[in-house]
């Protein structure tokens, strides 16, 4: 990791977990401002998108149809930050997909661990368990605003934590014959 | 490919270009246990981490993809089971793209020839490692080993292609349970993801196993050829990887002075050609129990199944100062020889998806 990334890194770090304490604290009136994130988070989605078609993708065969997602995307980010009332039913289905899929992947390499008798198993298991519980209380709670903002507050936080511990983080990618 | 190639097959090779049968077994061992060597089995028997040969599904799945985990996935993945063919080819695009591309895999590059040569003089644990990647690069040509969807990622025209020619629709599906279908011609593969670094865009995911079966014929429209299809003989390429195996083990023993691209040992393998072709050819996922028989006919002695718990039984009952010394402790040495002959290659071609390399970074100064 660059010197760079590593500053930037720390700070969107730090900014993230700040945000997710506020977050916490005003739970209310915090649900628009989650819910501009994710519309931002869209639109950003879309430009990223723009700009792997015109590096990688318009070599590929059948790359073009990468444009034409970038497009939508790139709307579809526009439309929803212009919307005055997003439904929350959306977003907890939104957080219900990310957790159980996390739950699941995690739960899958602690049964493969057990297998080759490696004893990181119960920590995957426990994480794994735990994401899948999390998906669940956003099924169960889909219309608590509370809980939305919540656990996407928990997610931000611990996504934060993860940045800055990877901006202090020995790069080890050196090897010597 | 599969253990029926990366341990029967060359067991077989090996014993044709002369080793003994304990040594072929050594060889054959060594060449399989490159499919094993992951990072879980490493940190459970205290082995040095940097000499993972491979990375298990769901290691994969928790891999980051980041710049610093593809690095770390590409040095594994481009090192021993898709040694990139050209790291100087010139094509059209920008850098992002150019240093993708130049990781496609095939047959008779510089670097096999620099794999070889690398286990000259060395262990035979070196030897099979050598054979492992050497035997990849024929079943994997056309796929690279980074994750990217710009390269590996494949589409709907997968044709499997018969004796006469014919084409029959290959379908692929994400069913890993019900597993291949020969009959039907379904196959399972990697999801689609329209991520440019998912991990399942690593090496030919996206291809199902299709490469792996040595009876393959196909034709399929690679992400980067440009709608022009590629053919892929599998049998015929499958054979020739087996003869030049034969030919690189007979240098590694000194019978051949010098190793060079594109030779082969037909003229040993010729009276077994036949034979050699007829397994290659069968319609079936796991030809070890013709390879089995074949290597039984060849030496008279009975090949013992792989067992992975070999190496680490071993590594674990050594004491700490004479674990360099077990087999075990020669494979990860040899293992960490290659991978850095693999990344410094890269690095000095200007291409850093393999990462950096202080060697050639404190030549170059």
């Amino acid at each position: 990791m660059t010197a760079v990334k590593r500053v930037s890194s720390f700070f969107a770090g730090l900014f993230m977990v700040y945000t997710a304490i506020l977050f916490t604290l005003a739970p209310d009136d915090a649900l628009s401002l989650v819910m501009f994130f994710m519309s931002l988070a869209l639109l950003f989605t879309g430009i990223r998108m723009f700009f792997y078609y015109f590096t990688l993708a318009r070599h590929k065969t059948g790359g073009l149809a990468v444009l034409y997602r970038a497009a939508v995307i790139f709307d579809a980010g526009l439309f929803a930050i212009d919307l005055p009332d997003f439904p929350l039913v959306y977003v907890m289905i939104y957080l219900a997909a990310i957790h159980a899929v996390a739950g699941i992947a995690a739960i899958l390499k602690a049964l493969e661990s057990k297998r080759l008798e490696a004893p990181s198993w119960k920590l995957n298991l426990v994480h794994g368990i735990g994401s899948t519980s999390i998906a669940l209380l956003c099924l169960f709670y889909s219309k608590s605003v509370r809980i939305a903002v919540y656990i996407y507050s928990a997610g931000l936080f611990y996504s934060g934590i993860i940045r800055i511990i990877q901006a202090f983080r020995k790069t080890q990618n050196i090897y010597v014959q | 490919m599969q253990k029926d190639f990366h341990y029967y097959a060359t067991y077989c090779a090996a014993y044709l270009a002369g080793f003994s049968h304990e040594e072929s077994l050594a060889v054959c061992y060594s060449a399989q246990f490159v499919d094993e060597c992951s990072l879980t089995l490493l940190k459970k028997i205290g082995a040095p981490q940097n000499a993972a040969t491979t990375q298990l599904q769901m290691e994969l799945m928790n891999a980051r993809t980041d710049l610093i985990g593809r690095q770390n996935i590409t040095r594994i993945w481009s090192s021993f089971h898709f040694l990139p063919v050209d790291l100087y080819v010139h094509i059209k695009g920008g850098r992002l793209y150019r240093d993708r591309y130049r990781l496609i895999c095939g047959p008779n590059g510089e670097l096999v020839e620099e794999t070889v040569k690398l286990a000259k003089n060395s262990s035979l644990q070196a030897v099979g490692i050598a054979m492992h990647v050497l035997a990849d690069t024929w079943a994997h040509r056309c796929f690279a080993g980074t994750p990217s969807l710009v390269i590996n990622d494949t589409n709907a025209d997968f044709y499997e292609v018969d004796s006469e020619n014919n084409r029959k629709r290959i379908y692929f599906y994400e069913n890993i349970k019900a597993g291949d279908n020969i009959e039907a011609g379904k196959y399972i593969r990697t999801v689609y993801h329209t991520d440019e670094n998912s991990i399942m865009n690593l090496g030919h995911g996206r291809a199902g196993h299709l490469p792996d079966y040595s009876f393959m014929r196909y034709v399929y429209m690679p992400a980067w050829g440009n709608y022009e299809e590629v053919f892929k003989d599998n049998p015929a390429e499958y054979y020739k990887a087996f003869s030049q195996m034969v030919y690189a083990m007979r240098y590694l023993r000194g019978e051949v002075p010098q190793f060079a691209k594109k030779r082969y040992a037909d003229d040993i393998i010729e009276p077994y050609e036949a034979k050699i072709r007829g397994i290659l050819s069968r319609r079936q996922l796991d030809a070890c129990k013709d390879w089995e028989n074949f290597g039984t006919e060849l030496s008279g002695r009975e090949i013992p199944p792989f067992d992975i718990r070999s190496f680490q039984t071993e590594y674990l009952n050594a004491p700490p100062d004479k674990k360099a010394e077990t087999d075990a402790g020669r494979f990860f040495a040899a293992a960490e020889t290659q991978k850095g002959m693999v990344t410094d290659s890269i690095y000095a071609s200007g291409n850093l998806l393999a990462g950096f390399s202080k060697r050639v970074r404190g030549e170059a100064k």
